[in-house]
């Protein structure tokens, strides 16, 4: 912890999808700290960690800098720290202001309705990871402009 | 000797055809700028992803784990990345060719994206996996979906190596099919395509998906790694996206040579087709010139002979 002050990490959330020619990054900037949801539960990581990989679970990545806390909807994936670069890969990853919670909000519904109507316990299994999707969506978009 | 309907008619022929490969050609050079601009898209995401898998695959732990580990070969699976339309010179041929050569004595299996590599190896009897039908420009959900199909049949043991065969996009003159074993991964080839984990006398290894990076600081090597969830559990997460990359930045270098071969297979013609008419013209130039001196010198006899 003693190494982390006054350091930086630099973050770089890679999303293949999202990449364009000019900005091949989905956010790269350099923080204080970045908290993200493995599949073990929620992992920070401070400036001087010693390497590490992780397997991503659908979650909220915490990012701080400064006095400021952003959020970023990240639905799976895998990340990796070492020498005070994070790079984590993604499917799929949102700021707060790209996501229309209400078209979520209603898709969250039909899901909801189509779950309730299949007796299919695979399918049901498969509309809840949907919602749950979903739901972190809402949560990240609730932060924004905050 | 033809007559001057056959070659007036040819000539138009000729002149529409030329219409439409100039066209073609047109269509061609604009989309090799969004090809172009997708593949340095994919670069550095495709960078990433091979610094994490080389980071995990050079830990000594990782050798005994299923995707690093050989085995014996019984079954090879080929990825064969090709155009779904012609008109693109050698681009499709070449690669097929390749394949061919490399494939020869083994018993192997294809993974066709892209209708013209499938319908060249349907015709020849190869055993071939059923893939939906690609796009013209690459799409990682469609290479998320091969990579995944290939980590489930190497999994469960249908096939033993994976190899991905796309072409390399040098210059626009300059197409190269490549061939690239990807499946079981090998810590040495990672290390020569990274390029900054050199040993001596190691060469980096250009894919053309990146430029050659620096090398690390000698006191960044070597660094082991903690893996979160134990290093089986995030090689069994991480090898699915290496493939899905590797094969989204091959698509996106083969859509940027298919582009390039069309542009120049195109251009070629549009010349060629000049040159034929010029010929035509100069044909129908002489056989008119002939009718008339024909004409001229009966008149000429005949108006000689009622004197």
């Amino acid at each position: 912890m003693a190494d982390a002050v006054g350091k930086k990490l630099e973050l770089r959330v890679i999303a293949p999808t999202m990449a364009t020619d000019k900005n091949p990054y989905k956010f790269r900037k350099s923080v204080d700290m970045a908290i993200m949801r493995c599949t073990t539960g929620d992992m920070g990581i401070l400036p001087g960690r010693m390497p590490v990989s992780m397997v991503l679970g659908t979650g909220v990545l915490r990012i701080f800098d400064e006095d400021t806390e952003r959020h970023m909807a990240i639905l799976g994936g895998v990340a990796h720290a070492a020498d005070d670069v994070v790079t984590i890969l993604s499917d799929a990853a949102f700021m707060p202001d790209e996501i229309d919670a209400q078209k979520i909000s209603e898709e969250i519904a039909e899901i909801r309705r189509l779950s309730d109507e299949s007796a299919d316990l695979d399918e049901k299994q498969k509309y809840r990871e949907d919602i749950y999707r979903m739901q972190i969506q809402l949560e990240v978009a609730e932060t924004a402009g905050k | 000797m033809p007559s001057m309907k056959a070659i007036k008619r040819r000539r138009l022929t000729v002149k529409n055809i030329s219409q439409i490969t100039k066209a073609m050609n047109l269509v061609a050079t604009s989309k090799l700028q969004r090809a172009r601009a997708n593949k340095s898209a994919v670069g550095r995401p495709v960078q990433a992803t091979f610094d994490i898998v080389y980071n995990a695959v050079s830990d000594e732990r990782a050798l005994a784990q299923p995707f690093v580990a050989s085995r014996e070969v019984k079954k090879t699976a080929y990825v064969l990345i090709t155009s779904n339309r012609g008109l693109c010179g050698g681009y499709n041929s070449n690669v097929c060719k390749a394949l061919n050569v490399h494939a020869k004595g083994k018993d192997f299996v294809i993974l066709p994206l892209g209708t013209k590599g499938r319908d060249y190896f349907r015709r020849r009897g190869a055993e071939l996996l059923d893939m939906p039908s690609t796009s013209e420009t690459p799409n990682f959900a469609e290479a998320k979906a091969a990579g995944d199909r290939l980590v489930e049949m190497y999994e469960a043991g249908e096939i033993d190596e994976v190899y991905l065969v796309y072409t390399q996009f040098f210059t626009v003159l300059s197409l190269e099919p490549i061939i690239r074993k990807v499946l079981p991964l090998d810590p040495d080839y990672l290390r020569r395509v990274v390029g900054t984990h050199l040993k001596d006398a190691e060469e980096w290894e250009n894919l053309g998906f990146f430029s050659k990076p620096e090398p690390k600081e000698e006191s960044k090597l070597n660094q082991e790694v903690e893996f979160d969830s134990g290093i089986e559990n995030v090689l069994r997460n991480l090898i699915p996206w290496y493939l899905s990359m590797y094969l989204y930045a091959a698509m996106a270098s083969s859509a940027l040579c298919e582009q390039a071969a069309r542009m120049t297979s195109m251009d070629s013609a549009t010349k060629n087709a000049g040159e034929i008419i010029e010929k035509l013209t100069l044909q129908f130039n002489r056989q008119r010139q002939s009718i008339i001196t024909q004409e001229i010198t009966e008149i000429v006899s005949g108006a000689n002979a009622l004197q």
